[in-house]
Parts: structure tokens; sequence; C-alpha cells
């Protein structure tokens, strides 16, 4: 803590006055957040630096503002549903809004993470958390439990992406922080050697000063990974 | 921003993310039965208002995850309560975490403050012997048993025949006929 104070008289009173004052400061760096928008939050790629593009997939993810993002044009079909090229989706906060996060595979054989949703004027906002060959995420599934993609730093939230082995049926976070784990179902990229993956992401409502941000902030937690057969393994953050 | 005092817990906590006071009636609101729980498991008065002040600045931290419904307000105050005496027994000292994120200094007590505190969770304490003598015996029995004299359920149950899951009912019922006495008496 930063200080210490005595109390001589109301002690509960001054917990309460120090825990205003401290919902206080979060209600004014939110509302600077705001208005500075995205300003302050940095993507960092972890994973190989591919860009994904219009060109790496032919069918349409499900979700409308990837398919935007990536140019995906299904004829009548806005929504296939089923297993196919991409995962099922997930709905996580990002900043002050939602996205939609979704695994692909890609024609050129390797696996994307792209996270998108639609502004109100229907344009699509976004971005890509790498596209490594299939093989090299199978191979580090095996050797460490996982494979990280990209990451988000800010003020009022850390998420990082990563795929799982199909069989994890449950994660817990090791680190300090308020940790949601959110995680697809099994998804088989639509391959001969696909093995079945399950998308996660990980999420941390953190309440960082700005002043404190730095590349130094661990941008995920050990994950402790509970297998389908009842085996735990730890998979080391990012 | 307004008068709060007739919101219920989840909407103070929604608010909070607008408007400090929200989290100011909250803390009003159960800051007794927290500082109650933690000194009625042992903790020296000093020691109970350090944690007190940790699960508040968790609840703070934690305000805009809570899902109205999941569990009441007050239960899930006292979970975290009790996740944070838990991790006090393991680590043999009270967490700072939350109070670190949140930039709140570490406060220290005169004596006269924390008797102050003792008077206010005795004057407690009576508030419920006293309501408790408008309860049927057998619901009176259990809330006191627990609540005064902090007996676990099982041996609560063991003393007076019945099953756990029975006592458990009776303090529960107890405790809601004592809240609406009181809703009623603030009036």
């Amino acid at each position: 803590m930063s200080a210490t104070r005595h109390v001589e008289a109301d002690a509960l009173a001054a917990v309460r006055a120090e825990l205003v004052g401290a919902a206080g400061r979060r209600i004014s760096r939110r509302r600077g957040r705001r208005r500075t928008a995205l300003l302050v939050a940095v993507a960092v790629l972890l994973a190989a630096a591919t860009a994904a593009t219009a060109a790496l997939i032919d069918s349409s993810t499900g979700v409308p503002a990837v398919d935007k993002l990536l140019d995906v044009d299904v004829p009548g079909s806005r929504h296939p549903a089923g297993p196919g090229a991409a995962s099922e989706s997930l709905r996580v906060p990002e900043g002050d809004h939602m996205t939609n996060v979704v695994a692909y595979y890609a024609r050129d054989g390797s696996v994307c993470i792209t996270s998108a949703d639609l502004k109100r004027g229907g344009s699509a906002r976004g971005s890509f958390g790498g596209c490594p060959p299939l093989r090299d995420v199978n191979r580090r599934i095996l050797r460490r439990g996982g494979y990280w993609f990209g990451a988000t730093l800010g003020t009022d939230q850390r998420a990082s992406k990563l795929l799982v082995a199909g069989d994890v049926r449950s994660i817990r976070p090791l680190d300090d922080g308020d940790w949601t784990v959110h995680m697809t179902a099994p998804w088989t990229p639509p391959t001969r050697g696909g093995r079945p993956l399950r998308l996660v992401v990980v999420v941390d409502e953190v309440d960082i000063a700005e002043q404190e941000l730095s590349t130094t902030t661990p941008l995920g937690p050990d994950l402790e990974l509970t297998h389908a057969d009842g085996h735990k393994r730890v998979l080391r953050g990012p | 921003m307004g008068d709060y005092s007739r919101l219920p817990d989840d909407e103070l906590l929604r608010l909070t993310a607008v408007d400090r006071e929200a989290f100011g009636e909250f803390y009003d609101r159960h800051v007794t039965a927290v500082l109650a729980e933690l000194r009625g498991r042992g903790l020296p008065t000093d020691e109970a208002l350090d944690l007190t002040a940790e699960v508040f600045a968790n609840a703070l931290l934690a305000s805009r995850r809570y899902r109205p419904g999941e569990a009441p307000a007050r239960a899930w105050l006292l979970g975290i309560a009790r996740n944070k005496l838990a991790h006090r027994h393991r680590r043999m000292g009270v967490e700072a975490t939350a109070r670190r994120r949140l930039g709140m200094p570490h406060l220290t007590y005169s004596d006269d403050a924390l008797e102050r505190v003792e008077e206010l969770l005795d004057a407690e304490s009576q508030r419920y012997t006293n309501g408790a003598a408008a309860l049927p015996p057998a619901e009176r029995e259990a809330v006191i048993a627990r609540v005064i004299e902090e007996r676990d359920y099982d041996e609560i149950a063991a003393a007076s025949g019945v099953s756990p899951a029975a006592v458990r009912q009776r303090v529960s019922r107890g405790l809601a006929k004592l809240a609406r006495l009181g809703r009623e008496e603030d009036r």
C-alpha cells in the first residue's frame, strides 16, 4: 500500500472514506479512458505475425463482423452452422465494448485467431492474433499444453487468447487477478492431421494506473489445465 | 447523486461504476455484518477491521462482475470475507492486494477507535438478542446459538436433536424475520 494513516476516532468512517475515495478515482479514470478511447491499449503479438487476409479463408467463420474484416463473402449463407473452417465464437469484453473471437483454419494450412465487432455504422473493427502453421500449434500443445496467440493490455483489462487440446475440460488461472476464462467447445480444423482444439480467452479486469502500465506487466497467468481423463498440467503464461 | 437507501444491493453495485456514493451506501449496509463475521471467527478487532477493508476493496474491484441472482449481495460479500480469512490463515497475515491496487493507505487505529468498534458490535449483538425474543422458540434458540454464540451447525444440531439442515433452515428463517422486524423499526 502507498502509505499508512493513523485513525484516532471513527475507524469505520475512516475505512468508508478510503473506499469511497477509491471508487471515485476509478470512475474518474474510466471517464478519462473513454475520452481517449483505445489510446493506452497496446496490442502485443506473441505468435507469428503473419497478417490474416481475405485470401486465407473461403467460407464464412459464422461471425459477420469477422467475415467483414476478412472480406469473406459466402453467397446465400450468412451464418453457416456446424463444424467447419472456424471454431464457434466467444463474446468477450474488450475495453469499453464486447468483441467476438474466433479461430479458423486458413487455406495455407495455418490457424488464425481474429477478434472483431461491428461499429454503429456497420463497419468492422478488430485485430489478428497471428497465424502459425497448424503443425506448430499441435506440436506446442503436445509439448507445453497450449499455444498462446495475441494479448491486449490496458488500464482496466488484460486479455490473452490461446488454443488448448480439445480434451481440456477446465482451466484455472494460477496467478493473482480477477481472471475469467472463456472457452469454446472442441473444434477440429478440417484437414488431415487436424486434432480437436479449444479456443480460450482469459480476461482479467485489472485496474492499473496508466503510469504503472508497462511492457513488463504480465500479459497472462499460468494456467492449470484439467484434461478429460483427470490429469492436470500447468501451462506457463505468455 | 441521489438517495440510495431504498435501492437494492445489486443496483448499488451496478451504480458503483458511475457514482462513488452508491458504494458508500453498500458499505454502510453491510460493514457490521462483515466485521462481526470476522471477529466472530476469532480475529482481534484491529485485524478484523483491516480484513474488512480488504474485503470491501475486493468487492469494489469485482462490483462490475457481480450478477444479481447468483447469490444475495451479502452472501457474496461474506463469501469474499471467508476466502480472505482462509488466505490469512494460510499465510499468517492480512492480504492487502486489493487495497494496493486501489491505492488505499494502510490504516492503523487508536485504542479509542477500536473500543468504539467493539461497542458497536456488542450493541449489534444485543439487538439480535432483543429481537430474537420475538421469534418462535426453536428459531430463537437456533439464531442465538449460531449468531450470538457462534457455534457450528453440527454442534447445534447435536444439542437440539435435529439435523444440521433443519438448524440452517431455522437460522435462515429467524434471520429473515429479524431483518423484516429491523426494517419495520427503521420506518
